[in-house]
């Protein structure tokens, strides 16, 4: 229920390819973080998995399952996807927000079910969000919002999560917040975590394993302290990387070459 | 996961929309150049429901029943079903600006009365054929829209909004043609135009009916999808949306319905708009209950304008689209200005 591979994609992004011949098999409960330079084809990449994106040829399937030939719904059961920039609507309330997840679960014309309701519920509860419940979605901090997000996502309960740089605009309090809160969905609920990062710091301490995009290609995928230390690495993006290790975490300092 | 206070003021706002459209439907058999009192009215309401005796006169009971009551349940349709599908377009197309006309549905619909006023009519009056070829027109400007702007899995409502501004200019510009290439009907179009429920009878409102009912009736059971949709098209179907299938049954039911009225009713401008943003200010912007709301608020909106409109200039008619224009620009400047406190 949790598998997610990628065979021979080719993605177009106008007359160019944005994804070019990439086949990757992400870990199935576990965290795979994908960098790589702007512009390298990771977000083109994370939207063909959710179909999002018109794929020129190869194929993505999830849990054994071609994801462009499934319908909206029946996909959105299996995976849930957050963009770069979601759209916060205006007036509505968190829980209303939320309750989005649950789309896939209760028909299109058909008010949410009690299971619905619940699911919402302890959704909140685990991500702290209760007490922000009836507040516009709009007004909430940036640190808030992306929490709410999150947990639209994970009501959606699927076992496997796509994200777009899930910590763009945060603080590092609440990069490190919401990077937790992904990691305990992995560790406790063997969750599916895919997540393109630029900080690879924070892919180095919470990440997995480490897909490197570059030119469209995949260059490089392994462990993460392997990947981290790899020369390839620092190659994609043209500086020398340099792996210290804090409190027994990788942390990553980039130099630039002369 | 209620949430009192808001539900609350669910309930005040629909039960004060309800008593205004009562009160406005009661006011309007009552009024008009044969005035017929207030109270007899209610007497005579009252003694169809088998209460009591009704004193009007055999011709105050025709004009009641046969002239206004038609007239006002058509409005009430009208404005229900304009109100509604402005609040859906509005949703559809994550743009409060979109009202029922926004794909060229009035544009196609101007042509289609035009021509059959211009071509096929008479000297005088409007000639029965004119409902038919608005009708037409209308729904024949919205499958141009779709056909250019809607089709395929990636399209978006951008593109249906620019073509839907293409086709519209084109109609207009053929309408404009035909208008002005005949000065003896050019008065008359400029009636059909502006809108107008003088020509109501029983036999328009059961034509009406079925459209209204089916096609406000598709909007408002989308409601649920409509806020989906507020998260743009590319979350709405990650959420498991099927966006381009929703839009195109909401867009056709709203666009049917409107073909529906205007052939009817001419083009009436405004409702869609204020209506629908009056409703938001009021109860917040879930489509679940701003569709219902609109409906309602959409049919007391329409009866009480055309009551001025007949009343104002009586004997003679205001244009009814004059008038919800004329009310209709203050209060959007009003709701404007409260919108702006809460955003900034």
């Amino acid at each position: 229920m949790n598998r997610v591979s990628v065979e021979h994609l080719t993605v177009l992004g106008g007359p160019q390819e944005v994804v070019r011949d990439v086949t990757v098999t992400f870990r199935p409960g576990r965290w795979t973080a994908i960098v790589g330079p702007n512009g390298a084809g990771k977000t083109s990449l994370v939207e063909s998995m959710v179909a999002l994106r018109r794929v020129a040829s190869g194929s993505v399937s999830v849990a054994g399952k071609d994801v462009h030939s499934l319908r909206e719904r029946e996909r959105a059961r299996l995976v849930a996807f957050i963009p770069q920039n979601p759209v916060v609507p205006v007036g509505m309330s968190v829980v209303d927000y939320v309750g989005l997840g649950r789309t896939a679960h209760h028909g299109i014309l058909q008010a949410m079910a009690m299971a619905d309701t619940r699911a919402v519920e302890e959704v909140m509860k685990r991500l702290n969000l209760t007490n922000l419940a009836q507040r516009d979605v709009a007004t909430l901090s940036g640190g808030e919002c992306q929490r709410a997000v999150i947990a639209r996502a994970l009501a959606q309960a699927t076992q496997i999560l796509v994200l777009d740089e899930p910590t763009t605009g945060l603080d590092v309090r609440h990069q490190f917040e919401i990077m937790q809160l992904l990691r305990r969905e992995v560790d406790e609920c063997e969750v599916t975590v895919i997540s393109t990062l630029h900080d690879l710091s924070l892919a180095g301490q919470y990440a997995d394993e480490m897909v490197v995009i570059h030119d469209a290609r995949v260059v490089l995928h392994g462990p993460t302290s392997e990947v981290l230390r790899s020369p390839v690495l620092g190659d994609c993006y043209d500086m020398d990387l340099r792996v210290v290790e804090v409190d027994g975490r990788d942390v990553v300092v980039p130099i630039q070459r002369v | 996961m209620s949430q009192p206070p808001q539900r609350r003021r669910v309930v005040v706002v629909t039960s004060l929309i309800v008593v205004v459209l009562v009160t406005a439907m009661v006011t309007g058999l009552s009024l008009g150049p044969m005035n017929i009192p207030f109270g007899d009215i209610v007497g005579n309401v009252l003694s169809h429901l088998g209460l009591g005796h009704s004193v009007v006169s055999p011709t105050q009971s025709l004009v009641i029943w046969q002239i206004r009551a038609p007239r006002i349940i058509l409005g009430s349709l009208v404005g229900a079903m304009l109100a509604t599908a402005g609040a859906t377009y509005q949703g559809v197309f994550r743009n409060p600006l979109a009202d029922p006309y926004l794909l060229g549905v009035a544009a196609g619909a101007g042509l289609g009365a035009t021509i059959a006023i211009v071509d096929l009519g008479g000297t005088t009056g409007i000639p029965t054929w004119t409902p038919w070829l608005a009708f037409a027109g209308a729904m024949l400007a919205v499958a141009t829209t779709w056909t250019i702007g809607g089709r395929g899995r990636f399209a978006s409502s951008t593109t249906l909004i620019l073509a839907g501004v293409a086709v519209a200019a084109l109609c207009t510009s053929a309408q404009t043609y035909l208008q002005q290439s005949s000065t003896v009907s050019i008065a008359r179009v400029y009636i059909w135009l502006l809108g107008s429920l003088s020509g109501a009878s029983w036999s328009s409102v059961t034509l009406l009916l079925p459209y209204v009912i089916v096609c406000a009736g598709v909007c408002v059971a989308s409601a649920r999808a409509l806020d989906v949709l507020s998260v743009g098209d590319v979350e709405a179907r990650a959420l498991g949306l099927p966006v381009t299938q929703v839009r195109f049954v909401v867009i056709v039911a709203s666009s049917f319905g409107t073909a529906a009225v205007v052939s009817v009713a001419g083009l009436i401008g405004f409702v869609g708009i204020i209506v629908p943003h009056m409703v938001r200010l009021a109860v917040g912007t879930s489509y679940r209950r701003v569709l219902p709301i609109s409906l309602l608020g959409g049919a007391a909106f329409l009866v009480v304008a055309d009551t001025v409109a007949r009343v104002v200039m009586s004997p003679s008619e205001l244009p009814l689209g004059v008038v919800t224009a004329l009310v209709g620009a203050p209060v959007f400047v009003i709701i404007l200005n409260s919108r702006r406190r809460f955003v900034s």
